[in-house]
C-alpha cells in the first residue's frame, strides 16, 4: 500500500494540475464570450441602423433599445448597470468572487442592446464583467473551494478582455492592476494561461488584424518629450474633468425617484438619439474615427468638437444607468485630445515634430492612465497596439503625469467613487467615507 | 467541504473531488469545443456581411471620387477598410482618394501599411510611386517605381506601362538619359504591336533621342507602310538628326499633316540649295550661291515696306553676286563660305525685319548651321 501523505500530495497536485487546466478553458470559453458579444454588437448595430440610417432612425432607436434594456436592468438583472468593471471587483474584494450566472447573460443581452442600440458606450468592460461572471459560475458548478472560485474571476476577466482587445499582455497587466489591485498577484500565471489562450481563440475566428492601423512613429526631435509632457497635463486634465462631470451628473440621476430607474435609461436614449442627429460619429466604440485621428486624417476643429462631444454622450449614456463601458470612450476622447495637442504642437512648436497621428496615440494612454488609474496597462496597451518600442518613452511620460495630475485632483479612482456612490466600499478608508454622512 | 477527518478519509474526499473536477473539465472542454465551433460560424456569417457592406461602401466611395468629392469618398473608403480589413483594393482606393484631397501623408501612412505586409506589389508601389511623384519627392518616386517594374508578380505589358509611365515622370523632372535608358530597357522586349512602338518612339523623341525615335517608326512602318502616324513621326525623326536626305525621300500621301509636308520641303530646298554639300562641281556651287542670292534679293524686294530696309539692296550682297558672276567664287571654298556667311547674315536681318520666312529661308537657316556659318 502506498504512502498516504505521498498519496495526499499527488492528488494535490493533480487537482492543482486541473485548476490551470481549467484556467485554459476559461480562458478560451471567456474570450469566445467576448467574441460573441462582439458579434452581437455588430450585428444589432447593422440591423436596427442599417448601411446609412436616417436622422429619424438615428433618433429614436437608442431610446426605444434603453427603454427594453431599462425593464430587463430594474426587473431582470439589477447588478449589470454600467460599466461592469467596478462589479467585478466589488465582486473579488468584497463577496469572495462569487458572481451569479444572471451577471454574465444579463450583461451581455443589456450590453448588446445599449452598446448596439447607439449609446456612446465600450465593449470592453462589459466583456470584462461577463468574462468574470463566467469564470465565477464555473468555479461554483464545479464546486471548487471559495478561494479558488475567486481566483477566477481575474482569470476571467483577463481572458475576455485579451480577446476583446487583442492585447494579451496588456490583459493580464489590468487584472493585476485594476481588478486584484496588486501587481505581485500569486495568480499571475493562471492570467496568462486565460490570457494566451483566450487571444488565441479570438484571433483563430476574428484574424490576427491589429484593432487599429497604426503607422510606425518616432520622436522627431528630443524636445518633443516636452510637448508630450504637455499632452500628459492636458490629458491629466481632461480626465479629471470627465471624471468629475460624470460623477456629479450621476449623483444627480441617483437622487431621481427609485421609481425613474426604469425610464432613466431611455430618457439617455433620447438625449443620445438628439445628440446622434447632430453628430453620428459618437455612436457605439467610434474605433472607426480613433482609427482616422491615429493615421492623422482629421482637422483640428473636428477633433476638438467630437472629443468634446464623445464626453457628453458618454457620460450621458452612463449616467442614465444603461449597460456599457467606459474604456472604449476613453481611448475615442483621448486619441482626439491627443491629436488636437499634435495639431497644436505641429503649428506652434519651434522644433520637428512628430505626427498628429502619435500624438493621438499617447493620447489615448494618457486618458486611459488619468482616468482608469492603469499607467502600466496603458503603457503596454499602446505598445501592443502598435508593436513599436519607439512610442514607449513618450508614452510613459504623458501617462505618468496625466496620472499624477488626476490622482491629486481626483484621489479616488473612477471606478472606486463609482462603487462609493452605489454605497459600496472597498477599503476601510472608503468604508468610513461611505458611512459618513 | 475540504475539513475532513481521519487520513485516508481525506485521500479518499481528495480522490472524489480530483476525479469529479477532471469529468466536469471534460464537460466544459466539450462545451468550450462546441462553442467555437458556433462562434466561427457566426463570425463567417458576420465576416460576409461586412465584406458586403465594405463592397457597398468602396462603390458609394467611386461614385463621390467621380463627381470630384474627395472628402466624401475618402470616408466610404476608411469605411470599407474598416469592414473588411487588409483589403488592398480599398486601401490603395483609400489613399488614392485622400492624395486627392490633399491629404498625402496620411495616404502615404495607409500604403506603408500595406506595402509592410507585400513589400513587393506592384500595385502598391505604383500608387506610393505617383504619390511621391505628387509631392514633388523624385527619388523616392523612382525607387518606387522601380519596385513596381520588378515586381515579381507583374506581366510584360503591365511593366511596360509602368516603365512607360516612370519615363514620363522621368522626361517632367527633366532626367533625360536616364528616361532614354529606361526606354532602351523597354524596347528589349516589345511586341510587334505598332500603337506599342509607336509610343516608344514617341518617348523616344521627346527624351531627345530622336535617331531612336527614326528607327522605331521605320519598324511600323516596315510593317504597314501606310501608317500616317509613324510616317510622320519618321519625317519629324529624321529631320530632328538632319537626315535631310531621308526626309526628301519620303512620298507623302494627301492626308499628312502640313507641318510634315513643311519639314518635306524644307529639306528638299536644303538638299537642293547647300553650296557647300559635298561631291558637286564648282558649276553647281556657283549656280546654288547664286539661286541663293536671287531668294535674298527677291526676299528685300518684297520686304522693302518695312520700315528697317533701305529701297537699295544692301552693298555685300551686291559685291556676292558681282564674285559669283565672275565666276571668282566656285571652286574655292573658303570664298563660298565667307559668301555665304554673308548671306546668312542678311537673311537673319531680313527675318527680323520682315517676320516668318518661307522654306527656303528655313533651308538657309539649316544650311548655315549645318556648317557652322553666319556671324560670329
Amino acid at each position: 500500500m502506498s504512502d498516504p501523505v505521498r498519496t495526499q500530495e499527488r492528488l494535490w497536485l493533480r487537482e492543482n494540475q486541473l485548476f490551470v487546466l481549467l484556467t485554459i478553458v476559461i480562458g478560451v470559453l471567456a474570450g469566445l464570450s467576448a467574441v460573441l458579444f462582439h458579434l452581437a454588437i455588430e450585428a444589432t448595430t447593422r440591423l436596427l441602423f442599417g448601411f446609412e440610417p436616417s436622422e429619424g432612425r438615428r433618433f429614436i432607436v437608442p431610446a426605444v433599445m434603453s427603454l427594453g434594456a431599462g425593464v430587463l436592468l430594474v426587473k431582470v438583472f439589477p447588478d449589470v448597470r454600467g460599466s461592469g468593471i467596478p462589479q467585478t471587483k466589488q465582486a473579488y474584494h468584497l463577496s469572495g468572487g462569487v458572481i451569479s450566472w444572471r451577471v454574465p447573460i444579463g450583461k451581455f443581452i443589456t450590453g448588446v442592446m445599449c452598446v448596439g442600440g447607439g449609446h456612446s458606450m465600450g465593449r470592453e468592460g462589459p466583456s470584462v464583467q461577463i468574462g468574470a461572471g463566467l469564470a465565477s459560475a464555473i468555479g461554483q458548478w464545479l464546486k471548487l473551494s471559495p478561494a479558488r472560485v475567486r481566483d477566477l474571476v481575474p482569470v476571467g476577466a483577463a481572458g475576455a478582455l485579451s480577446a476583446a482587445f487583442n492585447t494579451p499582455v496588456a490583459a493580464v497587466l489590468f487584472a493585476l492592476e485594476e481588478i486584484i489591485g496588486d501587481m505581485n498577484a500569486r495568480l499571475l500565471g493562471s492570467a496568462v494561461a486565460a490570457s494566451v489562450a483566450s487571444v488565441i481563440v479570438a484571433r483563430s475566428i476574428l484574424g490576427n488584424e491589429p484593432l487599429f492601423h497604426v503607422p510606425p512613429y518616432e520622436l522627431a526631435h528630443p524636445a518633443e518629450l516636452g510637448a508630450y509632457a504637455l499632452l500628459g497635463v492636458v490629458g491629466g486634465l481632461v480626465s479629471v474633468a470627465f471624471c468629475r462631470i460624470l460623477l456629479r451628473w450621476r449623483k444627480a440621476w441617483l437622487r431621481l425617484p427609485a421609481r425613474s430607474r426604469i425610464l432613466q435609461p431611455a430618457l439617455g436614449g433620447l438625449l443620445i438619439g438628439a445628440l446622434l442627429v447632430y453628430e453620428p460619429a459618437v455612436a457605439g466604440v467610434g474605433y472607426e474615427y480613433v482609427d482616422q485621428a491615429l493615421n492623422g486624417e482629421m482637422l483640428l476643429t473636428s477633433m476638438v468638437l467630437l472629443g468634446a462631444l464623445k464626453i457628453l454622450a458618454t457620460i450621458t449614456s452612463y449616467v442614465s444607468g444603461n449597460a456599457g463601458g467606459i474604456f472604449a470612450p476613453t481611448l475615442f476622447i483621448g486619441a482626439m485630445t491627443g491629436g488636437a495637442v499634435g495639431h497644436l504642437v505641429n503649428l506652434y512648436a519651434p522644433f520637428p515634430t512628430g505626427d498628429v497621428g502619435a500624438y493621438a496615440l499617447v493620447g489615448m494612454g494618457a486618458l486611459f492612465a488619468g482616468i482608469i488609474r492603469a499607467p502600466l496597462t496603458s503603457v503596454f496597451m499602446i505598445f501592443e497596439l502598435t508593436q513599436d518600442h519607439q512610442i514607449l518613452v513618450p508614452l510613459m511620460v504623458a501617462n505618468m503625469l496625466s496620472m499624477m495630475l488626476s490622482r491629486r485632483l481626483q484621489p479616488l479612482p473612477i471606478y472606486e467613487a463609482l462603487l462609493q456612490q452605489d454605497g459600496v466600499a472597498l477599503t476601510a478608508e472608503q468604508a468610513r467615507e461611505v458611512t459618513s454622512p | 467541504m475540504w475539513e475532513f477527518t481521519t487520513g485516508a478519509e481525506r485521500i479518499l474526499q481528495l480522490r472524489h473531488v480530483v476525479r469529479r473536477e477532471a469529468v466536469r473539465l471534460v464537460v466544459l472542454s466539450t462545451i468550450a469545443a462546441a462553442a467555437f465551433l458556433g462562434t466561427r460560424a457566426l463570425a463567417a456569417r458576420a465576416e460576409h456581411l461586412a465584406v458586403e457592406d465594405a463592397a457597398r461602401w468602396y462603390e458609394r466611395g467611386r461614385e463621390h471620387l467621380a463627381k470630384s468629392n474627395a472628402d466624401a469618398a475618402a470616408v466610404a473608403f476608411r469605411r470599407a477598410t474598416m469592414k473588411h480589413r487588409g483589403e488592398k483594393r480599398y486601401v490603395l482606393a483609400l489613399a488614392e482618394a485622400l492624395g486627392r484631397s490633399g491629404n498625402r501623408d496620411p495616404a502615404a501612412r495607409a500604403l506603408l501599411g500595406l506595402r509592410e505586409r507585400s513589400p513587393e506589389d506592384a500595385d502598391v508601389n505604383l500608387a506610393l510611386a505617383r504619390l511621391a511623384r505628387a509631392r514633388g519627392d523624385s527619388p523616392e518616386a523612382v525607387r518606387y517605381y522601380q519596385h513596381a517594374i520588378y515586381a515579381p508578380a507583374a506581366t510584360a505589358s503591365s511593366t511596360r506601362d509602368l516603365r512607360f509611365e516612370l519615363v514620363e515622370f522621368l522626361l517632367e523632372s527633366d532626367q533625360r538619359e536616364r528616361a532614354i535608358s529606361e526606354l532602351i530597357a523597354a524596347s528589349l522586349d516589345l511586341p510587334d504591336d505598332p500603337a506599342v512602338r509607336m509610343q516608344l518612339a514617341e518617348l523616344f523623341f521627346r527624351a531627345g533621342s530622336a535617331s531612336r525615335a527614326a528607327e522605331q517608326y521605320q519598324r511600323v512602318l516596315q510593317r504597314d507602310g501606310t501608317h500616317l502616324g509613324a510616317l510622320e513621326g519618321a519625317v519629324r525623326a529624321a529631320y530632328e538628326v538632319g537626315d535631310y536626305r531621308a526626309v526628301a525621300a519620303f512620298r507623302l500621301p494627301d492626308a499628312v499633316s502640313g507641318e510634315t509636308a513643311d519639314r518635306v520641303s524644307v529639306a528638299r530646298d536644303v538638299l537642293a540649295r547647300d553650296p557647300l554639300a559635298a561631291r558637286l562641281t564648282a558649276v553647281e556651287r556657283r549656280r546654288r550661291l547664286l539661286l541663293n542670292i536671287s531668294y535674298l534679293e527677291e526676299r528685300w524686294t518684297a520686304c522693302r515696306v518695312a520700315p528697317d530696309v533701305p529701297a537699295a539692296y544692301p552693298q555685300p550682297l551686291i559685291d556676292v553676286r558681282a564674285a559669283a558672276r565672275r565666276a571668282a567664287i566656285g571652286p574655292d571654298t573658303e570664298a563660298l563660305e565667307s559668301a555665304m556667311t554673308i548671306l546668312e547674315r542678311l537673311r537673319q536681318e531680313l527675318a527680323q525685319a520682315c517676320g516668318p520666312a518661307p522654306h527656303a529661308d528655313r533651308a538657309l537657316a539649316i544650311i548655315a548651321r549645318t556648317h557652322g556659318l553666319g556671324p560670329a
